[in-house]
């Protein structure tokens, strides 16, 4: 009966990963198809949508979105590294509040959010160009951040920073010879992550980003003009990209947990 | 007298509406060796910290080395702690970990390296220095951090239980380290346990604490001999507490009518007691001697006998229903016949009885 149990709960989750993980392998598969629709049966091998990629258009989006993800992606893990901090070494009225406060923008429908972004930003004069999508971006993806970092931060005994103190080092030394080096990691993950949903993010970039399309949006407009397999091999090109960002985090943040641990059983 | 570098005057320390410490005051010597004792939540560790500076008192004052802390911040304090966690960096190696002071008081990494070394030596660690601190022993973990606080030259060095985290073998170790150490460096020693035997073998004096006060300060022996008050007899001491009237007063305390009969006590750390005044008299268990033939004794029938090799402790219920422990060798219990539900006869150096304050 255990047994069953056992092998019943693998062909399910065995199931479900099939289920969500075949989009992105006929994805992948038809990026080499030679035919134009992604229709069974399969055509013949080819490259030539690969080929088809190299057009100033789709170059300048694929810089606009690398622009966008690492800008907003560095201020969105510095504020939120910052306001992690804070929340986890200080105490202060309307704390919860305050918490909860930061971890609203997600929670709001993208469409929603990029409404009133887009009518907020054209009245301060700032629609309309990639600075704004950076603006939108940092705002969805700082809680992300915040969330890691403050993680990382409640498995680090604030001992650290006393023993520090009492030997010397002011808050601001503290924090830079101890405190960052025991989050790095987190830091890094948080960088990575949010920068794999910047760059991945369309709605809010559709609605602000007016003439500099990023890449999702760029994917967007072609579609609407013609059916081109060439987006099959741009989606190879860019999921490929977007699972290493998050595995590479994923590997960072849990590789640096377990050898913690590690460490607090010694102690 | 030696000048006294670290006072506190009526120190008072609330964390929120808990008051950790409640009108300290207490002076230390320099060059002393002082272990401030009490179970958790008594406020010793509060007390360490605002002697650190990294806590601040809400009233009174804490003068540390003739600087009031109140001026000073945790990173100007120069009194550095060792901790029961050890607190050591995890990102640095063993070096790096001993040297971190010197680099906050921006010494050059040759006399950085050079003084580290010299630090761990000292502490039995020669050859640790590019260990990552994640591969030693807790007791390893704690001489590197025992390093890394010697190693500044300090007038104090300040220790929050520091053997509290390490198994029994590592910790009588470290603590005859610990002795030796004081010795060789002639600096202060402030060292925080809530474990007696601990703090009676190394100190020079001993601070008492219980719910953020003061109870009695001591030498080990007058701890031990003379508690001040019922806290000190019950939960520092192993002392048998007796109920009485003064009857008359004598060169060195009282005679005390009790319902075991008429004690001469000495008095102890409290004030002099007027006669028919209620007082209560402490006599320590290790004063007490199973009766030999003649002397003049007290009998009790035996409660209960532990041993625990060669050397153990025994209940006796007098006929008024005072208990009395007593201290009691193998040969002892031998001599004697001894066994729980028997009567036995018991007495107690002269000098033993002790009038202890009444509250």
């Amino acid at each position: 009966m255990h047994r069953f149990g056992h092998s019943a709960l693998a062909i399910y989750a065995a199931a479900a990963l099939v289920f969500i993980y075949a989009p992105f392998f006929l994805l992948v598969l038809f990026a080499f198809n030679t035919s134009r629709f992604p229709y069974w049966p399969f055509q013949g091998f080819s490259l030539h949508w690969f080929q088809s990629m190299a057009n100033g258009a789709l170059f300048s989006a694929v810089l606009n979105s690398l622009l966008v993800a690492l800008a907003s992606s560095f201020i969105a893990t510095v504020i939120g590294a910052m306001s992690a901090y804070c929340i986890s070494r200080f105490n202060f009225n309307a704390k919860n509040a305050y918490v909860a406060f930061i971890l609203l923008p997600p929670c709001v429908p993208l469409i929603v959010l990029a409404l009133i972004l887009l009518a907020f930003l054209r009245q301060v004069g700032l629609a309309n160009s990639l600075g704004s999508v950076v603006i939108c971006h940092v705002l969805l993806t700082s809680p992300l951040a915040f969330g890691l970092v403050r993680l990382r931060l409640s498995q680090v005994d604030p001992e650290f920073e006393s023993a520090a103190w009492n030997l010397g080092a002011s808050r601001w030394v503290a924090i830079r010879d101890v405190v960052l080096p025991l989050i790095l990691p987190s830091l890094v993950a948080a960088f990575l992550l949010t920068m794999a949903v910047s760059w991945d993010e369309f709605t809010i970039a559709w609605f602000v980003s007016g003439a500099n399309v990023t890449l999702p949006v760029f994917l967007w407009n072609m579609f609407q003009g013609q059916v081109s397999a060439m987006v099959n091999a741009i989606g190879t090109v860019s999921f490929v990209g977007s699972a290493t960002l998050v595995l590479a985090a994923e590997a960072l943040f849990f590789r640096q947990r377990a050898s913690t641990d590690r460490r607090i059983d010694h102690g | 007298m030696v000048e006294p570098i670290i006072e506190l005057r009526d120190v008072v320390k609330r964390h929120g509406a808990i008051t950790a410490v409640c009108r300290v005051s207490f002076s230390i010597e320099a060059g002393a060796f002082v272990s401030i004792i009490g179970s958790s939540g008594s406020g010793k560790t509060t007390t360490l910290r605002l002697i650190a500076g990294l806590e601040h008192a809400d009233e009174g004052q804490v003068v540390v080395a003739g600087r009031d802390m109140r001026n000073v911040a945790p990173w100007e304090s120069e009194t550095p702690l060792v901790w029961q966690n050890f607190v050591l960096f995890p990102h640095l190696s063993v070096a790096d970990n001993v040297a971190f002071g010197l680099r906050m008081r921006r010494m050059d990494a040759k006399s950085r390296r050079r003084k580290a070394e010299r630090a761990l030596d000292a502490v039995g660690l020669g050859g640790f220095q590019n260990r990552s601190v994640g591969t030693l022993s807790g007791g390893q973990m704690q001489r590197v951090g025992l390093a890394r606080a010697l190693v500044l030259e300090p007038r104090v060095l300040l220790l929050d239980e520091p053997l509290g985290a390490l198994d029994p073998p590592t910790a009588r170790q470290m603590q005859t380290e610990l002795k030796r150490l004081h010795a060789e460096l002639g600096i202060t020693f402030v060292y925080v346990t809530h474990n007696q035997p601990e703090a009676s073998a190394l100190s020079d004096q001993i601070i008492v604490m219980d719910q953020g006060v003061v109870h009695q300060i001591a030498t080990p022996y007058e701890l031990e001999h003379r508690p001040r008050d019922r806290f000190v007899a019950r939960f520092v001491g192993d002392n048998a507490i007796i109920e009485g009237t003064v009857l008359s007063l004598t060169a060195k305390g009282a005679l005390v009518r009790t319902p075991d009969g008429d004690i001469a006590a000495v008095r102890g750390d409290c004030r002099i007691p007027d006669v028919d005044a209620k007082v209560a008299v402490a006599i320590a268990a290790s004063a007490i001697r199973l009766s030999e033939a003649g002397a003049p004794a007290l009998s009790g029938s035996i409660e209960t006998i532990e041993m625990t090799s060669g050397i153990g402790r025994m209940t006796i219920k007098t006929r008024a229903g005072t208990l009395f422990g007593a201290v009691v060798t193998r040969r002892d219990i031998e001599q004697c016949n001894a066994c729980v539900g028997h009567t036995i006869q018991f007495r107690w150096a002269d000098d033993a009885p002790t009038i202890i304050s009444n509250n």
